[in-house]
């Protein structure tokens, strides 16, 4: 056993998951997860057990503790070997905490998890999953029986892409063949058809909360706590459909049963929501207090404004989650002003769960049941810095499975290693739009949304928009709308026109016009561009 | 048949693949080329107001116009006078609810059967009393007899139900409201594109149709009422073209009937539209859409209403019904919305999903919605089974076959 007491570290836990075996029979999973590096390692029940005396024992943890702990406290015949092997392994691993406090965040030390092991766990996680496909699910049958398996992530490309319209046509074939023969909890989701085109999928109704908890930790936030309440401000449309987030239902009714998730009534534009609304929102976040915000951040950024406008006090989080797509830096900034922490932006979609999430560094950590692909028009990978059609190859989903589909977003490819503690994962640099919302410059080139963004928000004088969005019409002019915020004047104008051009071309045919507000499309979700069709 | 399915438009429509099959008739059938012409040809060439211009465009619009309440009367064995142009049934309804001046201690009777229009007009403005169903899932006429007081101005049902399909015997509905000294509604618009309706016959005092769903444009449609029943009426809302006179101290004098109902400019291209669609009806038939209706509708509770793992609402032996199936998937794994969108997106059966403006007939079954198939003459039986093979599979994913 080391020298020091073994004393965990914070954010790390055993949990246990029991599932039935394909014989019938229950049996019990148990991981060791980092949440503050998303690491999870699989132990045995014994193992389990030993973990958990050494959190019984705190900082009191010396050996004989620990040993006592378990023998007495678990009244399990565990070797001293075993003890000391499981320390030391945890040790190995970096879980026990740091001997001064101090040493405690996140840096280079997590990262054991070395690339190299990475990927040699993403290889038998893709062997896994092709064997799996092929063997038990009939559209990968007829399409992949007869090729060999992909031997690396990098492999991939050589296998046929899945676009939406193939997926709405495939959907029966992409079940697996037990699904018909024993009951199983099963949900449909459909998606937004935020991308132009919508889907609705399969998935086993166990795995549907899991991941966005795997999620989470991987962002180093760890769900499983008391301490983890989050408050969700999104739009009011569910599936492409109106919900019930914009109809000022009570508290009770958008308050899950544990008191740790709140979804705060939210509106229909948040250009033209009132002062009112916007008070109710900040009146409720006080409230309930949460240590986590998961905001769309459009529809956040009128609570923000007002925030600051008014000095309201704002709950003190430890960071807002973004999601729904490319958000505008005119919003993300005003975020991180109004609440002075970091905002992460989780990108997932209803067919995958979520794919990746940006760090402090601000690149794109895929989360690993998933595999990202950023490819050309071929299909083939994009070189590190360019902008390609993000694919998503799902590893774990037991009900449509996914190999390379079309996400219908465009993605940046990586240039170096990510330097933050997940450094040993695959990364992407940015997402940059929806393959849907592209515009083009006055010379045919695509302009994606990211670009648009970084043109139009990129160190605007501060309070000069509220938002806006670039449209280009069928006559393959541009309108710039616009609703200015109280620093918006002629130099602001000329300035975005200027950047404009830059971006579009010097020949850009380009009006700016004010507008007292600007719609979301119908799903609910902005778009910073797109064109006229 | 295919010489009727060219004429639509529509049905040449690809989704998921295959050519689109059109399930939702009860919602707004699809549009015949004669109409879309039609409607074409009136905003191209002669687009005018009718009535009171007197150069040739509108003349020539206030005769089509016109030329299309002829049409309408005479496809329902009505007067001209007795057909007024509205925006819908619910319109009708409201005109009716309206212009009989109801008072709050005054009630209708209705059934529980009645889609929400034929329930808030009334509900808005006095008491509304539903008879329930009977067990062959029809609306209880000695439930309904039960409700009558003295203060019942009206009574109102349902010809052909938006949700089950089932036809109601009107006639016994409308010889209980003369019993007692009632006026009578009957709400056409789900029937009248499946049935051969004679106003005359009928004897109803009011009958309200919805073009849209005749294979008229949307935004149109009918109030069709005896004459004396319609002169009784205060009409609402009025305004140009509902009177022949306005005094100076603002005294009036409407106009005869029907342009005393009509007030404002109306759907112009949509009731030239109208008189297409009717046109479009009375040359394939009323006799052999009945009959084909007949035999979809009997298909589709065969081969469909009886899929295991769905349970059909409303089905019961014996009664006539227009081809439209409400089901349910009784564990909700495949809610009425996700099976309506998978047998879209996946299969290109355009279906709906939801309460079909009936929720007091849904919670009276107990169900939150259902997945209603609804079809007309020109489907075929080909499509009732690619529709019934989507469902087997769709359903093979949630309800597994084995132990």
């Amino acid at each position: 056993m080391t020298e020091s007491p073994p004393r965990l570290r914070a954010g790390v836990e055993c949990v246990a998951f029991s599932q039935r075996g394909l014989d019938g029979k229950p049996f019990r999973w148990n991981f060791v997860i980092d949440y503050r590096t998303g690491r999870r390692f699989a132990v045995s029940n014994l193992e389990a057990e030993i973990f958990a005396a050494v959190r019984r024992c705190g900082a009191e943890a010396t050996p004989d503790r620990v040993r006592h702990e378990v023998r007495v406290g678990s009244g399990l015949t565990a070797s001293d070997e075993a003890i000391e092997g499981l320390v030391a392994s945890l040790s190995r691993l970096c879980l026990l905490a740091e001997p001064e406090e101090s040493a405690e965040p996140l840096g280079p030390r997590q990262g054991t998890n070395d690339r190299e092991t990475y990927e040699s766990l993403q290889r038998d996680a893709l062997s896994a999953f092709f064997e799996r496909v092929v063997g038990e699910v009939p559209y990968y049958r007829d399409l992949l029986g007869d090729q060999e398996p992909p031997t690396s992530a990098g492999d991939l490309s050589r296998f046929p892409i899945m676009n939406k319209a193939a997926l709405r046509a495939a959907l029966p074939k992409l079940q697996p063949d037990w699904l018909t023969e024993e009951k199983h909890s099963v949900r449909f989701l459909s998606s937004s058809g935020s991308t132009d085109d919508r889907t609705q999928t399969l998935h086993l109704t166990d795995e549907l909360s899991q991941p966005y908890s795997m999620g989470f930790s991987a962002l180093g936030l760890n769900p499983a706590t008391d301490e983890f309440t989050i408050a969700y401000l999104i739009p009011p449309i569910c599936s492409g459909t109106e919900c019930h987030m914009d109809m000022m239902l009570p508290y009770t009714r958008r308050v899950t049963p544990s008191g740790r998730l709140l979804y705060l009534n939210s509106f229909r534009d948040p250009s033209t929501v009132s002062d009112e609304r916007v008070d109710a929102v900040l009146d409720e976040l006080e409230g309930f207090a949460p240590s986590m915000l998961a905001f769309d951040a459009a529809y956040a950024a009128p609570v923000a404004r007002r925030a600051l406008a008014t000095g309201r006090r704002l709950p003190s989080v430890k960071a807002i989650i973004t999601s729904y797509g490319v958000s505008s830096s005119l919003h993300l900034d005003l975020l991180k002003k109004a609440f002075g922490v970091p905002v992460h932006d989780m990108y997932s979609m209803t067919e995958a769960g979520p794919i990746a999430g940006s760090c402090a560094e601000g690149a794109y950590h895929v989360f690993s049941p998933c595999l990202v692909e950023i490819v050309d028009e071929e299909g083939s990978p994009v070189a590190p810095g360019e902008v390609g059609r993000l694919l998503v190859t799902t590893l774990e989903n037991k009900l449509t499975p996914l190999l390379r589909y079309e996400t219908g977003d465009f993605a940046r490819a990586a240039v170096d290693r990510c330097s933050c503690s997940l450094e040993h994962t695959d990364t992407f640099a940015s997402l940059e739009g929806r393959i849907s919302d592209a515009i083009t410059d006055t010379r045919g080139g695509r302009v994606v949304a990211r670009a648009v963004d970084t043109a139009v928000a990129a160190d605007l004088v501060d309070g000069a928009l509220q938002c806006y969005q670039l449209v280009q019409g069928a006559d393959r002019g541009y309108r710039l709308l616009v609703v200015p915020g109280e620093a918006y004047d002629a130099d602001v104008e000329a300035a975005l026109a200027d950047r404009l051009r830059g971006l579009l071309g010097g020949d850009a045919a380009l009006a700016i016009e004010s507008c007292r507000s600007l719609p979301p499309s119908t799903n609910g979700k902005y778009r910073l561009c797109y064109r006229e069709r | 048949m295919e010489a009727v399915r060219s004429q639509f438009p529509l049905l040449k429509r690809e989704i998921a693949g295959r050519p689109l099959v059109y399930f939702d008739n009860a919602a707004t059938s699809p549009k015949p080329q004669p109409v879309i012409d039609a409607v074409i040809d009136y905003m191209a060439r002669y687009s005018a107001n009718i009535h009171r211009g007197k150069h040739t465009l509108s003349e020539e619009a206030s005769d089509a116009y016109e030329n299309s309440r002829s049409k309408v009367a005479r496809f329902f064995n009505a007067d001209r006078a007795e057909i007024a142009f509205v925006r819908g049934a619910t319109e009708a309804i409201h005109l009716v609810a309206g212009g009989l001046k109801l008072r709050p201690d005054e009630n209708v009777v209705g059934t529980i059967l009645e889609h929400h229009s034929n329930i808030l007009p009334w509900s808005s403005r006095c008491e509304f009393r539903a008879a329930p169903l009977g067990p062959d899932g029809l609306p209880d006429l000695e439930q309904a007899e039960r409700l009558i007081d003295a203060k019942t101005r009206l009574l109102t049902v349902t010809h052909t139900s938006n949700v089950t399909g089932a036809v109601v015997p009107v006639r016994a509905w409308v010889d209980l409201a003369r019993a007692h000294g009632s006026l009578i509604l009957i709400d056409a618009a789900q029937a009248a594109s499946h049935s051969d309706i004679d106003a005359q016959a009928l004897g109803a005092d009011f009958l309200v149709v919805s073009g849209h769903k005749l294979f008229a444009p949307t935004g149109i449609g009918v109030l069709i009422g005896r004459r004396e029943a319609l002169e009784e009426l205060q009409p609402t809302p009025l305004g140009g073209g509902a009177v022949s006179l306005v005094r100076g101290d603002f005294s009036f004098e409407p106009r005869d009937l029907p342009w005393r109902l009509e007030a404002g400019t109306p759907h112009i291209a949509g009731a030239i539209g109208m008189g297409a669609a009717v046109d479009f009806l009375t040359e394939i038939g009323m006799g052999p859409i009945e009959q084909r209706n007949a035999e979809l509708s009997r298909l589709l509770y065969e081969r469909i209403g009886t899929l295991e793992g769905l349970t059909p609402l409303g089905s019961s032996a014996g009664v006539a019904r227009a081809p439209i199936l409400s089901l349910v998937e009784p564990t909700g794994t495949l809610t009425p919305d996700y099976l309506s969108r998978l047998l879209s997106d996946s299969y290109g059966v355009m279906t709906r999903g939801g309460h079909h403006c009936a929720h007091p007939y849904h919670e009276q079954a107990g169900v939150n919605g259902s997945l209603r198939l609804s079809l007309h003459f020109y489907n075929t039986e080909e499509e009732v089974e690619h529709t019934a093979r989507a469902l087997e599979q769709l359903l093979a994913m949630v309800v597994p076959r084995g132990p």
